[in-house]
């Protein structure tokens, strides 16, 4: 096969680093403005990581000596790895990071830690060097959840909970919180069901509920995939009026399905503040020096982040929120 | 000299062609990160201390595996594996150096009732570590001599062997942990000088952490790479049995008929794969200082398969090196830092490796006539100098 050597190789080379530079941003190392270099680190890819994207960007709209990296894990500590440990060659400052196995990855969290300031986000890692954990107070959103509960069912009943990994802390802070809450009441929790984040046993775990007591009043779902999930099943059955649904996040499906009076309530999260605040938090230990104290975060050394509630009216303007989010990120 | 190295050159001109990418990415990656002020050669933040012994720690890890792997290939065989088999590895390595009560898979035992998940994890003994590592070598290698057995002398297809094996070790692997994270923090044994010798460097072996100095770059996985990869040299280019390999890939009823006993030759590279595979398992499971069966090692079996072929192994078999395998595990490590050190959006990461790969790949299918040409053009200015002369 004949080819003309120099065009090939100038071709290749062209095509390479078109491959290489093309639709690309500009590197971010090529401004040297002396702006203090940020990152967040996510454990996987997800909707939710999308919104608190959004709640960077206008942060770092705010603020215009800072630049933030946003980075997506892919849920394996040794990609989180990977990427801090970039993000540090890269001269980054500070970083905040939700940890995918926050026990497992003591040791390097610890070792990041000495070289930048390091909070937690959405998953804590106490015992660890980190300046403080932002996020969700689970427990207290297991409690709001039971609140709704007590609304939708005032005559009391029976309740199944569901959620994916059964261990996980925020599973057992949320199912601990509603059980505290529908204590002495009425309402008989009796038992919370795991699917291991397989959404098909999810569904059949809602269905075999259904068939096994009939008598079910409220279903309870800890995940956000869960209360969807629930809503078929129970449409399914054909019982929807029977069985009442509290959610927890902000799934599409579940937020349309609050407005249709379909699903009572949902505990929603806000990924965006996590996001906004985590970046801002950075901000003043970093740029302003100042301490977590002084940012108002307590002994315990945890930030909580409110959760709102969404009932029947609520849930179309939620969602449109969240895809203003979502577009919000698209530069 | 100039001469030598040109024919040099032709001998290895897969390599020739994977080394000059490879450059070609350094210079990028070293240019394109320079920086006022930055502790590295030439200002620049891919050649700080740090970032060379990242790259270098990663490509100890990869580049143990991928030999085996690549050594598979050679004899026209795959091995789909190998990812699989570091989580079920990593998990059986973390509960042999964690007591029983302590491991997650085990809060459902009970003396009375039997049940099977819990009554395996209550069984496996708790040892001291570096007879763990010695039991997950010879775990590793069984696993990687049964295959080679199954697709050597059953002759079933490598393919389906390996792809069962992907599947099962995984499956297996999750049910022993209970679909839970196993955690490195579990253990109550002092694991000091392992985690150093899987993820320290081998100045911190030497000299101890607080000293600095150059060796403190050098990952101890860099170490043992270096180590594997001579052994594995000799074995496949210096050897009789290196031949074997190569004529079982190239032609398998051919060397047979030369009264060879293809069906050994093919099982025993897959016992090396299965050995390499574990000896990578030890330090990867150290690096991410936990195991999540369902996701740890997920596609490793690919990067050792491009590695492989990036450094010239043929996936018809027959054809390929170790020095090649090295470069091209090489270059996929360099790819990956680059994406990251150029802020690159990850999601964009795998599809620049892919293209990288992509176009390694047409170069060096099509590239061949140019550097014969390029080769030719300097022949003939020698051989007119020579006439000059």
């Amino acid at each position: 096969m004949k080819i003309p050597a120099l065009p090939f190789i100038l071709n290749l080379s062209l095509f390479l680093s078109f491959a290489l530079f093309s639709g690309c941003k500009k590197s971010t190392l090529e401004t040297t403005s002396g702006k203090t270099k940020l990152a967040f680190v996510t454990n996987a890819s997800a909707d939710f990581w999308a919104y608190a994207e959004a709640g960077i960007a206008q942060a770092e709209k705010e603020f215009d000596d800072i630049e933030v990296e946003f980075k997506v894990g892919d849920g394996t500590p040794a990609k989180q790895r990977e990427l801090v440990e970039a993000l540090l060659v890269r001269g980054v400052k500070g970083i905040a990071i939700s940890p995918c196995s926050p026990k497992g990855q003591k040791d390097m969290l610890n070792e990041w830690a000495q070289k930048a300031s390091l909070i937690t986000v959405d998953s804590d890692a106490a015992d660890t060097g980190r300046k403080f954990y932002l996020g969700t107070d689970n427990v207290a959103a297991g409690r709001q959840a039971g609140e709704l509960l007590k609304e939708a069912l005032p005559e009391g009943g029976k309740v199944m909970a569901f959620v994916g990994l059964g261990d996980q802390a925020n599973a057992v802070e949320r199912y601990q919180g509603l059980k505290e809450a529908v204590a002495g009441t009425k309402i008989e929790i009796l038992d919370l069901r795991t699917d291991e984040v397989d959404f098909g046993k999810a569904r059949r775990n809602a269905e075999d509920t259904l068939t096994k007591y009939p008598d079910i009043a409220g279903m309870v779902g800890l995940w956000s995939y869960n209360g969807p999930l629930i809503l078929e099943a129970v449409k399914d059955k054909g019982v929807l009026d029977k069985v009442k649904i509290i959610a927890f996040d902000e799934d599409p499906r579940t937020l349309k399905a609050i407005d249709q009076g379909e699903i009572f309530a949902t505990v929603a999260q806000k990924p965006y503040e996590f996001g906004y605040q985590s970046v801002k938090a950075l901000r003043d230990l970093i740029v302003e020096n100042k301490t977590a104290q002084d940012l108002g975060v307590p002994e315990t050394k945890q930030k909580f982040i409110e959760t709102i509630i969404i009932r029947k009216g609520e849930g179309e303007a939620y969602l449109e929120k969240c895809n203003a989010w979502k577009a919000s990120t698209k530069k | 000299m100039i001469r030598q190295f040109v024919q040099l050159t032709k001998q290895h001109r897969r390599e020739t062609g994977m080394l000059g990418l490879l450059l070609v990415l350094i210079l990028i990656t070293t240019f394109r990160t320079t920086d006022e002020g930055v502790d590295g050669l030439f200002n620049s933040r891919f050649l700080t201390a740090d970032n060379i012994k990242n790259v270098t720690r990663q490509i100890g890890i990869y580049g143990i595996f991928s030999i085996g792997v690549g050594i598979v290939i050679i004899t026209a065989g795959i091995d789909l594996s190998v990812g699989s088999l570091m989580a079920l590895l990593g998990v059986i390595f973390l509960y042999l150096v964690t007591p029983a009560e302590t491991r997650p898979g085990h809060a459902k035992y009970s003396e009375t009732e039997f049940e099977l998940q819990p009554w395996l994890v209550h069984h496996i003994p708790e040892v001291s570590w570096p007879t763990a590592v010695l039991v997950i070598l010879i775990i590793g290698t069984l696993i990687g001599l049964m295959q080679g057995m199954l697709v050597g002398k059953l002759k079933l297809q490598a393919f389906v062997v390996t792809l069962c094996g992907l599947l099962s070790y995984r499956g297996i692997s999750r049910f022993l942990a209970n679909d839970t994270t196993v955690n490195v923090g579990d253990t109550q044994q002092d694991l000091t000088l392992a985690k150093t010798l899987g993820d320290g460097s081998l100045g911190d072996v030497l000299f101890g952490k607080l000293n600095k100095g150059i060796l403190h770059s050098v990952p101890m996985t860099f170490v043992y790479l270096v180590a594997i990869a001579i052994i594995a040299h000799i074995i496949l280019h210096r050897s009789v049995f290196g031949r074997y390999i190569f004529a079982a890939g190239r032609n398998e009823l051919a060397t047979k008929y030369s009264g060879i006993n293809t069906g050994l030759v093919i099982a025993f590279a897959y016992l090396i794969a299965g050995f390499c595979t574990a000896f990578a398992a030890i330090p990867q499971c150290i690096y991410s200082g936990s195991v999540q069966p369902s996701t740890h090692g997920a596609f490793f079996e690919l990067y050792a398969i491009a590695a492989a072929v990036l450094g010239g192994c043929s996936l018809r078999g027959g054809e390929g090196s170790i020095l090649g395998i090295l470069i091209g595990t090489t270059i996929l490590i360099v790819l990956r830092n680059m994406v990251n050190l150029l802020g690159y959006p990850t999601a964009l990461s795998d599809a620049i490796t892919g293209g990288v790969i992509f176009v390694g790949v047409l170069f060096d299918q099509h590239g061949a006539s140019i550097i014969n040409r390029f080769v030719g053009h300097i022949n003939r200015l020698f051989g007119k100098k020579n006439k000059a002369a």
